[in-house]
């Protein structure tokens, strides 16, 4: 990370610090626009940081929309109390929040939000009081604090706030120094806390991404440029570049994706920067010399970055996608609006689920759910998404599968941000969630029902199979980029070269000789005559078993099974 | 001699040997097979109803027999020197029985009475038994009819349809909706209780099926009689039986349930139907 201190002027930094000995609730609005800018300019470098090489829900599309939805909140506020504008932050924070990172971020600004109720100007003890109320809350949010964690670097950020106003810090921007230090340092430490991140080889995603919106506030401070990404190139096997769909910006129609050697006189900032000017959505991967470039561009844009390369280098590879087909494709395949859904009566209990695929969300319409939100692993719907779900159903009864652990904290934020008695029942799979709706009874009591299907849960055996999006050996499993993964219960479990191979890996490890009912359902990338002879290769494995194939339709997972 | 005589239809699946025993007349239902007419236990075996059950190209239907086919089994008891008649039948809601034994009994007065069981297999053979037991014990009919009463209150049914399909076709549960089950195969859990099917709950394996059944069963207290009929299911119904043990002192029965149900049923359903103890 940039050491600030080093390159500020001594003169320009004194000056500042004597501007902010204190934050009103205007410094405080652009400060947080800075640290959303910081943070959305970096949010690939947050996104790539995944523990397992799986398409994930984005930690760092998650903090930036959180972010923005906090932003939202205040930016045509002319409020200059500090306690105003950081309440609306939490507010917005707290409605847009979407993914664990994002909840807890939101957490964050409502304890700090607290802190500062009823003050106008904040100074350097308030801006520690709050660090540590934020830090508090934020812990209080969560079940179970994992260390290693966004959580853990708020910790670490918080004392060190605290320490530096026993000392006599008397400036709020000689404080955001500190605390953008102990961050980056909390960051960087992160790994030896959680040791998942350390065999991942990775810092905590959610924790840079806080490291980011601090320190983007205090580059704004500083007058440095906010809207160009640290020139960062991460290794080969760390781009994932199936996540391109969710970052889209309105006008780029074109994926370009360029693999080439670069000559000696290659400089990699000076081609970050030129390729800054032609779209968005860069991401720079390099491995053994090569160097693999991804980028959005406009329409009539496609072939510039492909001419600019070869003069840095020779091309080996190009591939150009057109986004709009892609996004269309997609959007064909929604309209869950088309499904039919339970109706329910005001003294029903009504069920809200998360679908990522069609199929799937046709199922869980099959089996009486009231509502559905889309989203899942590489989508991880809001608060707000959630609650608008479910506030317009006539009863007040309500229950949430999010049938993703990632989705799980803003199902419970949603159920804290209504008068409706709303329980979340933490499913974390698919087949969870349909274990889960099967013991619905709607006409049940509200708390016995919401036992009785969590009771469910553990009854099921999960597993997915994917394509790992970069190298990686964890908990003693080994894949390679591309190859087919599988994980079961949320654990990688077995990689391979073949689909097949690696379904019946990762179902040998479930035992189904003892149980049942193995069902399949197949993602949107396998056709239907793929699937039926992966479940033809399972039934002829487990011949006394029932196999059940399901059209799935969810996006980046072959297939999502269970057996019981 | 007894003055009182109890006629039932075959779909309270009284066991044979309780028939003989106990002077039961049991009147076949219709069962239909792609337009052919059996007599239902008599003139098709359970097997052979099975067998046909999946190829069928339109859904096998049931159907009461003519009021006649009453009335004359009636007319035959009374030549006999039976002085009144306890019609055990099945309920309105479920079936069209109900209002033929109604349409049978009328010429007969007083001297025949209909008891809606509201029950279907040996949830209504219970009651038939008991009150054939008080008849052959010289029992009024009166207190033919109080015992199938008391024994009607005390009656629990509840079952898991093993595959969905045939109830959907034969259209006679209105609640099942037409999602439920067409994209997830499911078992569902119903249970029977005052001539209506209601809905328990729904598992995805036999297994969770039967563990559901058990838990409920044992809730219900110390049992006078228990039964475990299945849809072609002997084995699966036998085992479940040697389960269900340490609830009743007495044998487990496992009927094989009438095809009249089973046509609605399909293959492979397994329930428990206990009459709770009464004193």
């Amino acid at each position: 990370m940039l050491d600030l201190k080093t390159s500020i002027d001594p003169i320009m930094r004194e000056r500042m610090i004597s501007r902010y000995s204190t934050v009103d609730g205007r410094a405080l609005r652009l400060l947080t626009e800075a640290g959303l800018n910081w943070l959305r300019t970096n949010q690939e470098i947050v996104n790539a940081l995944n523990v397992f090489p799986v398409p994930d829900g984005d930690t760092g599309i998650n903090m930036v929309l959180t972010m923005q939805a906090a932003w939202d909140e205040i930016a045509t506020q002319g409020e200059s109390s500090i306690s105003k504008v950081a309440q609306g932050i939490a507010h917005g924070a707290l409605m847009g929040a979407r993914g664990n990172s994002g909840v807890i971020l939101s957490q964050l600004w409502r304890g700090f939000a607290r802190a500062l109720d009823e003050i106008d100007v904040m100074d350097v003890q308030q801006f520690a009081q709050a660090l540590q109320e934020a830090r508090d809350t934020a812990y209080r949010g969560v079940v179970r604090p994992v260390e290693g964690t966004i959580l853990t670097v708020s910790s670490d950020v918080a004392k060190a706030a605290g320490e530096a106003s026993q000392n006599g810090v008397s400036s709020i921007l000689e404080m955001l120094e500190i605390v953008v230090e102990a961050a980056d340092e909390s960051v960087q430490r992160t790994p030896e806390l959680l040791p998942v991140l350390k065999e991942a080889g990775v810092v905590d995603s959610g924790g840079i991404g806080l490291y980011f919106i601090f320190d983007g506030m205090l580059r704004s401070v500083y007058r440095m440029p906010i809207d160009q990404a640290l020139a960062s190139v991460q290794p080969l096997s760390a781009l994932s570049l199936d996540n391109a769909m969710e970052s889209v910006e309105p006008g780029q129609d074109w994926e370009v994706v360029i693999d080439f050697r670069p000559q000696d006189s290659f400089d990699l900032q000076t081609y970050f920067r030129q390729l800054e000017t032609m779209g968005t959505s860069i991401q720079l991967g390099e491995g053994d010399g090569m160097y693999r470039m991804h980028i959005h561009v406009p329409d009539q844009a496609e072939y510039e970055p492909i001419d600019f390369t070869k003069k840095q280098g020779t091309i080996t590879n190009i591939a150009i996608e057109n986004l709009m087909v892609m996004m269309e494709d997609q959007s064909k395949e929604q309209g869950f609006q088309h499904l039919k859904l339970a109706s329910v009566d005001p003294n029903q209990i009504a069920v809200v689920t998360v679908a990522p695929g069609m199929g799937i969300a046709r199922a869980f319409a099959s089996l009486g759910a009231a509502a559905l939100i889309e989203g899942g692993q590489t989508m991880n719907p809001s608060t707000q998404e959630i609650l608008n779900a479910f506030e317009n159903l006539p009863t007040d009864k309500v229950i949430i599968l999010p049938n993703n652990k990632n989705i799980v904290l803003a199902a419970n934020q949603a159920a804290e941000l209504t008068v409706k008695k709303v329980a979340v029942v933490p499913s974390v799979s698919i087949p969870q969630g349909v274990a889960a709706m099967l013991a619905l009874n709607p006409d049940g009591d509200h708390a016995e029902m919401v036992r009785a299907m969590s009771d469910t849960l553990a009854d099921i055996q999960s597993a997915e199979l994917t394509v790992a999006t970069r190298s990686v050996e964890i908990e003693g499993v080994n894949c390679s980029e591309g190859q087919v993964i599988g994980l079961l219960n949320g654990k990688l479990a077995a990689s391979g070269d073949d689909l097949g191979d690696c379904l019946i890996k990762t179902l040998e490890m479930c035992h189904p000789e003892n149980e049942e009912l193995i069902t399949l359902y197949y993602g949107a990338d396998l056709s239907s005559n793929n699937a039926n002879q992966l479940a033809d290769r399972v039934r002829e494995r487990w011949p006394n078993q029932e196999i059940e194939l399901v059209d799935g339709g969810q996006p980046h997972y072959q297939i999502i099974l269970s057996v019981e | 001699m007894p003055e009182v005589a109890i006629v039932t239809d075959s779909i309270s699946d009284v066991p044979e040997s309780e028939q003989e025993r106990l002077n039961i007349v049991v009147i076949p239902a219709v069962v239909t097979l792609d337009g052919e007419t059996f007599q239902d236990g008599v003139d098709l075996s359970r097997t052979e109803f099975y067998q046909r059950l999946p190829d069928l190209q339109t859904p096998a239907t049931t159907a009461a027999p003519t009021p006649l086919v009453f009335e004359q089994a009636y007319e035959r008891l009374f030549s006999q020197g039976i002085k009144k008649i306890l019609s055990i039948t099945l309920p309105p809601t479920l079936s069209g029985m109900y209002n033929v034994v109604c349409q049978a009994a009328k010429p007969f007065g007083d001297n025949v009475r209909v008891f809606d069981s509201g029950q279907i297999t040996l949830g209504a053979g219970f009651q038939v038994i008991e009150a054939a037991e008080v008849a052959r014990q010289g029992g009024s009919i009166e207190m033919a009819v109080e015992r199938a009463q008391i024994v009607k209150e005390n009656i629990r049914l509840i079952a898991f349809i093993d595959n969905l399909e045939f109830l959907k076709r034969s259209g006679r549960i209105n609640w099942l909706s037409a999602g439920l089950g067409n994209l997830l195969r499911i078992k569902l859990l119903v249970e029977v209780a005052d001539g209506v099917v209601k809905r328990l709950g729904q598992v995805r394996t036999r297994a969770k099926a039967l563990d559901k059944l058990k838990e409920i069963a044992e809730s219900w207290g110390p049992l006078e009689r228990l039964a475990v009929p299945h849809s072609m299911a002997p084995d699966r119904a036998h085992d479940f039986a040697s389960r269900l043990e340490h609830l009743c002192e007495r044998k487990i029965i496992t009927p094989e349930v009438t095809t009249a149900l089973g046509a609605h049923i399909g293959p492979g359903a397994v329930g428990i139907i206990g009459m709770k103890k009464t004193n």
